[in-house]
């Protein structure tokens, strides 16, 4: 059972500064109204742990479960019969970098972490996608 | 003999019987129907073009709208004064099913009612609540309401959270409040837009298309309305000309720009009240006025549109209207030119919190994101424009934001008098000043005539103390 949603917008920021903002720790509460906090090795490799606190919630830890530079990240958080997932994606079209973000829950249990927590996560991602990439556009303005 | 700084002091003042400040449709109409009444007028714009709040674009070959566009029935005013100069109107294309995408997932559907499952009858419950408080608000008084001070000290997104409206009918009214007033709902009082609702005949016939606000359009665009009003004031209007100062003397008024002075018995000063803090006044305005024009700041509304070779969304049976709970663009409509081979035009509106980031961004990246928007409702065609263009209202030097005016709590009851009380010969016209349809282009041609009744008394009363006094004497 998997239970997704996604959501995509085209930006012209470029690759390289939209994955910075993917892989850089303190980017992400920025980018992320609901994070507290991010930590995690840089650069970050599969396999590698770290560590989320959204606001008023208790620190979560993570994994990184892909990382293809320019193209794709994806991290796991473990749940209680589940697998919560956050599936990153980028691809190059005619008009524009297509961005992706995702949630995905997976397991027995996701029809019932779906709406209890992936809904919430879900409505959140087009203003984290929309972050995400004003600020690689900022960071690209600013020369980073 | 020292030279003046002013140019406008080399020359001797002009004089005219009524001098109209901003050349929007409200204003332009007040000129017109003066010059009717057999009146001289003189009309100052302040921008090097006119129709402030209405303006146009050509995209390849396609006319667009890009401030107000869309009529719709009982708007008397609006459609008298087009059908007056000539422009004429088609029906907004609404065959076909509309498209919403809410919470992650694509739905079409017919009529006027989104699917929103159970949701929906919450969504009934608090359109029936707000059109019947709505009702209870006088049209042109809002003060006067039974409750006015109590829903003026709240937000229209503070009432929605005490009534226990549920998220979709929240973020639906959202989505209203963003196209109505180019605002949030937490960021206007609910009074205003209770008396806003009252004034449009209701929240069906303020946001439908069928039946409602968005029935129809002109042919030759709305903005044409103006530019033929303009092109028969001849040079009675001076473009590129912002006015400076309004002083009231004893025969009237005394009009400045940094060309000229003019003077006339009665001046209406058609521009939006937060633009209004621009002008010098002297005498100062009473501290109300001022106070008004500090609290009734406008709106950000912004809106795009896409040229595509072909309207590709009809032949999927879609009418091109769609909704939209993501954003930039969180409402669409179809708006291209009547015709069998006509191209296929998308609108979309970015509103409120959207567009306080989207009109940030360099102008690729929000066609981007518009195109985007729309490819989300209606398919990856979406994304093969051969047109587009934007107009940021927000970005308007002169205009200061879009469409009207979104007073926030607690700046209704104790200023909303002062949006159109006359001071002296000093009278007040734009869509703000009606007391129907407030905020829609009949808004403002409704002020416009208003305040050339308004100045036409004024000047017949004058003429007639003038005659009283030469009998005395």
């Amino acid at each position: 059972m998997t239970w997704r949603r996604e959501y995509t917008h085209l930006t012209t920021a470029t690759p390289e500064a939209v994955w910075k903002r993917w892989t850089t720790p303190a980017d992400w509460a920025v980018d992320d109204p609901d994070l507290r906090e991010a930590t995690f090795p840089v650069p970050p490799r599969v396999g590698a742990a770290g560590r989320v606190v959204n606001h008023g919630t208790p620190a979560q830890r993570f994994v990184f479960t892909e990382l293809q530079p320019g193209v794709a990240m994806n991290f796991r958080i473990g749940l209680p019969g589940a697998v919560l997932s956050f599936p990153h994606s980028m691809r190059q079209t005619a008009n524009g970098l297509s961005v992706t973000h995702a949630v995905e829950i997976t397991g027995p249990l996701a029809a019932v972490f779906g709406p209890l927590v992936g809904r919430k996560i879900a409505a959140g991602l087009p203003a984290v996608v929309r972050l995400v990439t004003t600020n690689a556009l900022a960071d690209m303005a600013a020369g980073e | 003999m020292t030279a003046s700084p002013n140019a406008a002091d080399r020359v001797p003042a002009a004089e005219v019987d009524v001098i109209v400040v901003g050349a929007g449709l409200s204003g332009l109409t007040a000129a017109h129907r003066l010059r009717q009444f057999g009146s001289t007028v003189a009309v100052f714009e302040a921008a090097p073009r006119v129709g402030g709040r209405v303006s146009s674009a050509d995209v390849d070959g396609v006319h667009v709208d890009l401030g107000g566009t869309f009529v719709g029935p009982g708007q008397d005013r609006i459609l008298a004064l087009a059908e007056e100069v000539g422009v004429s109107r088609y029906p907004t294309y609404a065959a076909g099913r509309n498209v919403i995408r809410w919470r992650g997932e694509r739905r079409r559907y017919r009529g006027t009612v989104p699917p929103m499952g159970a949701s929906l009858l919450d969504v009934g419950r608090i359109q029936l609540t707000l059109d019947r408080l709505a009702r209870t608000v006088p049209c042109g008084d809002p003060a006067a309401a039974p409750h006015a001070a109590e829903w003026d000290a709240e937000s229209l997104g503070s009432w929605l959270r005490r009534s226990r409206a549920s998220s979709a009918a929240r973020d639906l009214i959202a989505i209203a409040a963003r196209t109505t007033w180019g605002c949030e709902p937490d960021e206007i009082s609910l009074l205003h837009a209770l008396h806003y609702i009252h004034q449009a005949g209701g929240l069906s016939s303020m946001l439908d298309t069928e039946g409602g606000a968005q029935e129809e359009h002109f042919v030759e665009g709305s903005h044409e309305i103006a530019l033929r009003l303009a092109a028969s004031l001849g040079e009675a209007l001076r473009l590129d000309a912002p006015v400076r100062r309004i002083e009231t003397t004893e025969a009237g008024v005394r009009v400045s720009t940094s060309e000229e002075h003019v003077t006339a018995r009665a001046v209406i000063v058609a521009v939006p009240p937060s633009q209004r803090t621009r002008i010098e006044f002297s005498p100062a305005l009473p501290p109300v006025h001022a106070q008004m024009a500090q609290r009734w700041p406008a709106g950000v509304l912004s809106k795009a549109y896409a040229v595509y070779e072909r309207p590709f969304w009809r032949d999927h049976d879609l009418s091109g209207q769609g909704l939209s709970d993501t954003g930039p663009a969180f409402i669409t409509f179809d708006a291209g030119p009547a015709g069998p081979d006509a191209p296929g035009v998308l609108l979309g509106f970015v509103g409120g919190v959207y567009a306080r980031e989207w009109d940030g961004l360099p102008e690729p990246e929000r066609r981007a994101r518009v195109l985007s928007s729309f490819a989300d409702l209606f398919g990856p065609q979406a994304l093969d424009a051969v047109g587009y263009i934007d107009q940021r209202w927000g970005a308007e030097p002169w205009v200061g934001g879009g469409p009207t005016a979104a007073p926030g709590p607690g700046a209704v009851v104790p200023y909303a008098a002062a949006v159109s009380a006359p001071v002296g010969p000093i009278l007040w016209a734009g869509t703000e000043t009606a007391d129907r349809w407030t905020g829609f282009m009949d808004g403002a041609v409704r002020a416009g005539e208003r305040a050339a009744l308004d100045a036409r008394r004024l000047l017949t009363s004058s003429s007639t103390d003038h005659e009283q006094t030469g009998a005395a004497r």
